[in-house]
């Protein structure tokens, strides 16, 4: 080693600090208040990829005497091999670090009102400077150090909103008081009325939001992915100074991660049981409550299916001309596509309230859009939806996940000190996991086989680390992708089911040859990218390609026959288009109904569900047919 | 092998019941099943495959072995993965009927995916990295 290794304990710290990417633990807060039980699916997959590592991948990778996935697999198949499955972890590692810095973008945006592509650069920078620093002992210091901030930051927004509702006490262990009075302040709105029984989704009730199908999905493909993406995202754990010193630092990451994700279902049951509480105890539609105006502002909360951005948005097509529904639609239809739905979806009289407010509102000026909307839109658009109380109901209320970290602050005593840890936090994990990724991808990129921190102090793996991080950023401006998540779970998915397979047998299983690796990784990868791409670009196609294993129903079923009669028989070709268009949409579903494009109703980020098991069974396959020869020179390792 | 013909006895078994269910056999166990269920079917046919693996394993310790640290090694992995199986793929599948139960406030499958199950996968890796260092230690493997 040319550098001193500093204790366990900081090294645990360090790891812990980038174990879980911030993509998945900020949005965490919003899936586990919005989606309830069914959210926890997200933690429960990434700690046990965790797990899977620490217990099959680094002990042996450890005592085949490798650094890493890549020099693991040169080392035990050959170097074809390894540069396949470098593609796979490239491509996984790169998807993870574009969600990561799209979400530092966006969580700027929304939190500080700064530029977009402003914060994605600034936070870049960053990026940067620690990935070159990757390594080095103040590296270890650092991340440790930022591991403090992403604790902090979420504990203590936690401990403030637990002490306003429940008084003092350790929030982990008392939340579960919480989550009883969440379940009384349920039933009274339920009793009220307040509440519909028929949709209502209670917080601790499983299988209401993902079916059982598509929770275990989830959490296999997190498994999967996570089991090869921690030696990416935690450094080179098996490089320690020794197997003992390893594997206790792997244990310590994984304990500290585990602290962090416990945090967030805590924080978002008690984020739950304020903003039910408001409802329960009668909010008039014309007074909201304050912590709704930010969301609203950012179309991310509606009520009764209007927002103040929405209400912005027409206001905007007003003083552009627009004086009826008819003007209103296609004005923003060539401006704003995100409220174009929105828009869509109303009744004709709370449209007809919008664009009489937004008449009185473009004549003005400093109107308080907020305001106005609860005054003058919300009653008529309360009306239309058929609710004669005039108060907050829980179906008037539509809250998008990643709403619930920008009300969090506001639902608290102490809103400012809990909106900077969030946002401290956020920033501090996209820094920890961005860097670590960056670094990686570098080091996979120039095929440097030596432990992070053997490397000389300028090589071509800083300079390259430096242009994955600039060409990751651009793309992230560019392409501005809003679900972080999904693409998070995405990237697990494609390094779960691509590399998993090669690299369990090649741990484990003496006779696993190199054509069953290779076999296994393309036919991993290529499943896992189809579904991906083809369920979200093709979705017709992919509809008509498998009809029979689509979870669609016969309504739905006929409805794809029609429109795709409708498709077939129009004659002008932008008739022609547009029927394709309708297809398209219909197959691929919307976040209101689901889609019809799929295998047995998984949706298309756990694609890994079909690509690990293809890949377990090429693997086990290929290498029966084609077994290792006993004189392959790549014979040493496994 | 005592423990291989048991759990082979236990595996056919819970098929013959299952046969039975389904009339592909003409036995009178088919009115177990609705006792059983599927997951009590699947608890005796986990059960029997347990069985086998542990003695398939400790057959081969026994044996005069060339590499004893890298069967014992991997009989530990192996068991580990079973436990790491059991609390992320198995427990959020009973949170229906574990949530029936209470501990300390909270209903018992949102427990467990809350905390618990995290909670245990950490303790896991713990004692699976303790075991190691003690497989290690006994069988002299220097490092």
């Amino acid at each position: 080693m040319s550098e001193p290794r500093s204790s366990p304990i900081v090294m645990g710290l360090a790891a812990g600090a980038s174990l879980m990417p911030a993509s998945f633990l900020f949005a965490l807060i919003g899936l586990a208040f919005v989606l309830g039980f069914d959210g926890l699916a997200y933690g429960l997959g990434l700690m046990s990829g965790t797990a899977l590592a620490a217990i099959l991948v680094t002990p042996a990778l450890a005592r085949a005497g490798t650094a890493s996935i890549d020099h693991f697999l040169d080392a035990r198949f050959g170097k074809a091999v390894a540069v396949l499955g470098s593609a796979v972890l490239v491509i996984a590692s790169g998807l993870l670090l574009l969600a990561e810095l799209s979400l530092a973008g966006l969580v700027a945006e929304r939190f500080m009102s700064v530029g977009r592509v402003a914060a994605c650069i600034t936070v870049a920078a960053f990026v940067c400077l620690l990935a070159l620093a990757r390594g080095r002992r103040f590296d270890t210091w650092i991340r440790a150090a930022l591991y403090a901030v992403i604790a902090l930051g979420l504990l203590v927004p936690l401990a403030l909103i637990a002490a306003d509702t429940h008084g003092l006490g350790l929030a982990h262990l008392t939340f579960g008081t919480a989550l009883g009075d969440l379940g009384r302040v349920e039933t009274k709105m339920l009793e009220a009325g307040t509440a519909d029984y028929r949709v209502f989704k209670p917080h601790t009730k499983p299988f209401l939001a993902l079916d059982q199908r598509n929770d275990l999905a989830l959490i296999v493909s997190l498994t999967a992915g996570g089991a090869v993406l921690t030696h990416v995202l935690a450094g080179r754990l098996a490089a320690g100074p020794s197997r003992h010193a390893a594997r206790l630092t792997q244990a310590l990451a994984a304990l500290f991660a585990m602290l962090l994700l416990i945090t967030v279902p805590a924080l978002a049951t008690y984020a739950k049981l304020v903003v039910y509480s408001a409802i329960a105890n009668g909010t008039p539609l014309t007074s909201l409550p304050a912590w709704l105006e930010a969301p609203s502002r950012l179309d991310l909360v509606r009520v009764h299916g209007v927002s103040t951005r929405l209400l912005e948005d027409v206001t905007s097509a007003v003083r552009g001309g627009s004086v009826d529904a008819a003007g209103v639609t296609s004005a923003l239809k060539s401006e704003q596509a995100a409220t174009l739905l929105a828009w869509a979806e109303l009744k004709p009289q709370a449209k007809s309230a919008l664009i009489e407010a937004a008449k009185a509102s473009a004549t003005a000026s400093g109107v308080d859009t907020w305001a106005l909307l609860q005054s003058a839109v919300l009653p008529a658009a309360a009306t239309a939806a058929g609710n004669k109380t005039g108060l907050l109901t829980h179906g008037a209320l539509a809250i998008d996940p990643a709403a619930i970290p920008i009300m969090l602050p506001l639902l608290t005593s102490r809103p400012e000190l809990v909106a900077a840890c969030l946002l401290a936090s956020a920033l501090a994990a996209v820094l920890a996991a961005a860097s670590a990724l960056a670094a990686e991808l570098a080091s996979i990129l120039v095929r440097d086989r030596a432990a992070i921190g053997q490397s000389p102090r300028l090589s071509p793996r800083h300079v390259l680390s430096a242009l994955v991080v600039s060409a990751v950023t651009a793309a992230a401006i560019l392409i501005h992708p809003r679900d972080v998540v999904s693409l998070a779970v995405a990237a697990f998915s494609i390094a779960g089911a691509g590399l998993l397979p090669a690299l369990l047998f090649g741990l484990w299983w003496r006779s696993a040859s190199r054509w069953g690796a290779a076999a296994a990784i393309a036919a991993g990868l290529a499943l896992t990218l189809y579904y991906l791409a083809a369920t979200q670009v093709t979705p017709a196609m992919f509809y008509e390609a498998w009809p029979g294993l689509s979870n669609a129903s016969d309504s739905a079923a006929r409805k794809f026959a029609s429109l795709s009669a409708t498709w077939a028989n129009a004659a002008e070709p932008q008739a022609k288009a547009q029927a394709f268009d309708a297809l398209d949409a219909f197959a691929l579903g919307s976040s209101s109904r689901p889609g019809i494009a799929n295998w047995f109703g998984i949706a298309s980020p756990s694609a890994a569900v079909f690509g690990l098991p293809l890949g377990l069974l090429v693997m086990l396959l290929v290498s029966l047919i084609l077994p290792r020869s006993r004189q392959a020179p790549h014979d040493r390792a496994g | 092998m005592i423990q291989i013909v048991l759990g082979s006895l236990a595996v056919l078994g819970a098929l013959v019941i299952l046969m039975g269910a389904g009339d592909t056999l003409r036995l009178p166990v088919g009115d177990l099943f609705p006792l059983i269920g599927f997951l009590g079917t699947g608890l005796i046919i986990s059960f029997g495959a347990l069985l086998i693996a542990q003695g398939i394993y400790s057959r081969r310790l026994r044996r005069p072995h060339r590499d004893r640290h890298g069967v014992r090694s991997g009989g530990l992995a192996f068991a580990s993965l079973l436990g790491v199986l059991f609390l992320a793929f198995v427990t959020p599948l009973l949170a229906e009927p574990l949530n029936l139960i209470a501990i300390g406030g909270f209903p018992a499958g949102y427990y467990m995916a809350a905390q618990g199950s995290l909670l245990g996968l950490v303790i896991l890796i713990f004692l699976t990295v303790l075991k190691q260092n003690t497989i290690d230690a006994e069988d002299s493997v220097d490092e």
